[in-house]
């Protein structure tokens, strides 16, 4: 069976169309998410369909996930991206135990069992701090873009600490520390010791167990991985593409719930999408 | 003619009070920038020629605030809470004290001789300070100083949900993307904002006092009118509120001399 999922995030939108009978992903993709959720869907799914050699009426079940879940008319089931991305996580990475999931505006930990489900997860998303908002909050101070912030902490042979928690007052600390004089590798070095400092404070509440598995488009930061590595004191496992693991969660969970259904239910199912009836509000 | 400094070197501007010997007072202040101490020193310059003040004069110069050690000339360093209940003291008695900085919100209880207690900082969330008026001004395409006016004409005040200064930008975006009147938006904001500085006011248990406001957000009649809503009294806010803390370190200066 042919299976999508399409997760709507806040700063990026994801989609992956998997091949359930071959476990494959046969094709993904990632735009960046605009105001517009409905036309935004519909396109990442026709993009990602004709990467697969195939076309969105060949889809037969599709699992919308992401903040955005709701604005995707043609899925065929909403599942929170907690659920999705502890999925994903487990499919990649059997041995996984803690999910640290750094969105573009909320962050949050999930805690797996043994059968890799859910056992429990926290949340933030109230407070720029811990999200990708904050290193963007950064970049625009510094007038350093994302990649070279990355690169230059990296380079740092030393870290400043930077207590501060609010991205706001991260700035002024930023600000102050470079008038002094500290030189700007070391300030940014700092800077996401402390980022992932806030993340690892949440997702303690948790109790961390090995493995521990970093996702989101935040986490693509090498510098951050570095850190919390270092927080941590023991290895972390990325996935090849940390953005999909919630898309790639729903996909597998569309084979799932799609797999439970005879061959004339969905092709119903397929009968009652349609493509062409996308509204733009 | 003699005359003493005080500096007020803050995350987002740099005030500068002037206080000659026969009690002239002049002030001066700049965005802060990225070099605190080069701003500093353009900030003293402009503050003398605007004065009419060579530097030869100077009896004393007195910094203060988060980039006080960032001083490129020779100045002493006072605590910010000192030169604030050391401005406030001269015009009020005892008071419960708010400032409203551009990044954080303080309060502290003042006796009639002056004596601080009670003091609180917003040291790790921005949400009740002038950053989220300056960003709300900022998308409503309005010089900050009419974001109280724009508020006065609202009919309903927006309800945010989030508090974070970060956040709440995105939830003004959406609500002007939602169609909502940017004086309903503008109402909400003060509201917002008003809701974060009454909960560390009430934390200081400080109920009982009169409340004198000074800092730069203290100069938004919106969040003072919002404030005072919620307190059920009226607040006080000092006369050039963005001044009163380099007025402080100015009248430490002052002192300083008097005293030697």
């Amino acid at each position: 069976m042919i299976t999508a999922g399409i997760d709507i995030g806040s700063t990026m939108t994801k989609a992956v169309i998997l091949d359930t009978d071959q476990n494959a992903v046969l094709a993904s993709s990632i735009v960046e998410t605009g105001a517009e959720h409905r036309t935004l869907a519909l396109f990442i799914l026709e993009d990602t369909a004709k990467k697969a050699g195939l076309s969105c009426g060949q889809v037969a079940f599709i699992v919308g996930t992401g903040y955005g879940r709701l604005n995707i008319p043609f899925a065929d089931k909403q599942i929170t991206e907690i659920t999705c991305h502890a999925k994903g996580v487990c499919h990649l990475f059997p041995q996984a135990r803690t999910i640290i999931e750094v969105g573009g505006q909320d962050s949050k930990a999930i805690k797996l069992t043994e059968e890799g489900t859910v056992g429990d997860f926290v949340m933030n998303n109230k407070c720029a701090a811990g999200t990708g908002r904050f290193l963007q909050c950064v970049s625009e101070t510094l007038e350093v873009s994302l990649s070279e912030m990355n690169e230059l902490a990296l380079r740092a042979g030393d870290a400043m600490p930077v207590s501060s928690l609010c991205a706001i007052f991260a700035q002024q600390e930023i600000i102050s520390a470079l008038s002094r004089g500290t030189p700007v590798e070391v300030v940014l070095a700092g800077m996401y010791g402390g980022f992932a400092r806030k993340i690892l404070t949440m997702a303690n509440s948790l109790r961390i167990e090995r493995e521990v598995v970093l996702t989101g488009g935040t986490c693509k930061h090498a510098a951050l991985q570095a850190a919390f590595r270092r927080e941590l004191g023991f290895d972390v496992l990325i996935p090849e593409e940390p953005l999909l693991t919630g898309a790639l969660g729903a996909a597998l969970l569309a084979g799932k719930y799609g797999g439970r259904l005879s061959r004339e239910e969905l092709e119903a199912l397929q009968l009652r999408r349609s493509f062409t009836s996308v509204e733009i509000s | 003619m003699s005359f003493v400094i005080g500096l007020d070197i803050g995350a987002v501007f740099v005030k500068a009070v002037l206080l000659t010997e026969d009690g002239r007072t002049v002030c001066w202040r700049e965005k802060s920038g990225k070099n605190y101490g080069e701003t500093a020193e353009r900030v003293r310059v402009r503050l003398l020629e605007v004065a009419g003040e060579s530097t030869g004069d100077c009896r004393g110069v007195a910094v203060t605030g988060c980039g006080a050690g960032c001083l490129s000339f020779p100045g002493q360093k006072f605590n910010e809470m000192v030169c604030l209940a050391r401005a406030v003291s001269e015009t009020a008695g005892s008071c419960a004290v708010l400032d409203l900085g551009g990044q954080s919100c303080r309060t502290a209880a003042l006796d009639e001789k002056g004596r601080l207690s009670a003091v609180a900082f917003s040291e790790k969330c921005a949400s009740g300070s002038g950053n989220v008026l300056e960003k709300a001004a900022n998308v409503l395409h309005v010089p900050f100083e009419e974001l109280a006016i724009l508020s006065e004409g609202a009919n309903t005040p927006v309800e945010f949900t989030v508090s974070c200064a970060v956040f709440m930008e995105s939830e003004i975006i959406t609500a002007i993307a939602n169609g909502k009147r940017p004086q309903d938006i503008a109402a909400g904001v003060h509201m917002a904002v008003a809701q974060k500085i009454c909960a560390m006011l009430s934390k200081a248990h400080q109920e009982a006092l009169p409340v004198v406001a000074s800092g730069g957000a203290a100069a938004d009649a919106g969040v003072i009118r919002a404030l005072e809503g919620l307190l059920g009294r009226s607040v006080t806010v000092m006369n050039a509120p963005q001044f009163t803390i380099a007025r402080g370190a100015a009248l430490s200066a002052l002192d300083q001399v008097h005293s030697t």
